[in-house]
């Protein structure tokens, strides 16, 4: 099978513009004791899809690509986006209102433009922690 | 087996979409098959189209465009050879260029027992931030708008009117042959017109 390579030159010049793009990925497993309510649940991913685009932002980030969370629960799976700064986050999928629900996995997915990979998984992680910490959120990063 | 391709910037809507086309494109019986690509180490999309009972296949850590063409290409010869799907819908990443993708497609076709035809490209794009796009990438905006069939100015139910024509003249300007189509992934509105051309188009 011969594939097709970027051998026109502007095909390789708008492609370039991949270089000004930050990207940071990674998945987060909760601690058992860890159960909220779906209103404490949806103000972690909002708080924690901000504060990770205020502190890129901080660092010189001019555009948002995508930041992206996809949250298991003991009670159903939620994506959420953020696309916008300043802005509030799309989140799609449900579950019912049920008091105790165990969040037991978390994937982020940051792109963002105008910053280095390096300074978003940076700035990431310490929203991150943050955020947990201020919601009382035990986890560790998995592997 | 026709291949459909999402294209456009990150964050314009393009996973949206795919949900209520695949969804629309199931319910008029058409056998799909779905693959992703992201950028990133970490895939979330897949996830996410799977929440919905669709089964995607992850492409991650490359565009398919380019760092991981091989990959695509052999993903839609199994897909081909194991199901045999009416249509693949494929979604590359935010920076990918359309008219490669299809290029990369078309490279399975030196194996004489795959017939791969190309349902119209679509471009989303963002109209609610589409100034932005122009400051930050305005290169690759436009190019996945000129390489484009399809056009839809996605998120007409939270922009206003001004930046919604605004962005549909840029794109003429662009892309004069192109159908450009008002759409809201969020809402669906727009996106029968889309599967219409699916199904009917070159």
């Amino acid at each position: 099978m011969r594939i097709k390579q970027l051998t026109n030159i502007k095909d390789k010049e708008a492609h370039r513009e991949i270089d000004g793009l930050g990207k940071f990925g990674i998945k987060l497993v909760f601690q058992s004791n860890n159960q909220r309510s779906k209103k404490e649940i949806l103000y972690f991913i909002n708080q924690l899809l901000l504060r990770i685009s205020e502190k890129c932002f901080a660092q010189g980030a001019d555009l948002i690509g995508h930041i992206k969370i996809h949250l298991e629960t003991s009670a159903g799976h939620i994506g959420a986006s953020l696309v916008q700064f300043n802005e509030e986050a799309n989140i799609t999928g449900d579950f019912d209102e049920i008091k105790d629900i165990n969040i037991t996995k978390l994937t982020l997915n940051v792109i963002v433009h105008g910053i280095w990979d390096s300074a978003v998984a940076e700035e990431s992680k310490i929203a991150i922690e943050e955020v947990c910490k201020e919601t009382n959120l035990g986890f560790k990063y998995e592997n | 087996m026709k291949i459909f391709q999402i294209a456009g910037f990150l964050g314009s809507g393009k996973t949206t979409a795919l949900i209520k086309i695949a969804k629309e494109l199931t319910n008029r019986g058409e056998r799909i098959a779905i693959i992703v690509n992201d950028i990133g180490e970490v895939a979330v999309d897949g996830k996410i189209i799977e929440d919905y009972g669709l089964d995607a296949k992850e492409i991650a850590s490359g565009c398919i465009c380019c760092q991981v063409s091989g990959s695509f290409a052999e993903t839609l010869s199994i897909i081909h050879d194991s199901f045999n799907p009416d249509i693949v819908i494929v979604e590359p990443t935010g920076v990918a260029a359309p008219n490669i993708v299809k290029d990369v497609a078309d490279s399975i076709k030196s194996n004489e027992l795959i017939k791969v035809q190309h349902a119209p490209i679509l471009t989303i794009v963002d109209s609610s931030r589409i100034e932005l796009l122009l400051k930050a990438v305005k290169r690759l905006v436009e190019k996945q708008i000129k390489e484009a069939d399809i056009i839809g100015i996605n998120k007409i139910d939270i922009s206003n009117e001004d930046l919604i024509t605004s962005t549909e003249k840029f794109v003429k300007n662009l892309n004069p042959q192109s159908r450009i189509i008002r759409i809201s992934a969020k809402t669906g509105d727009g996106l029968s017109e889309i599967v219409e051309e699916i199904l009917n188009g070159h």
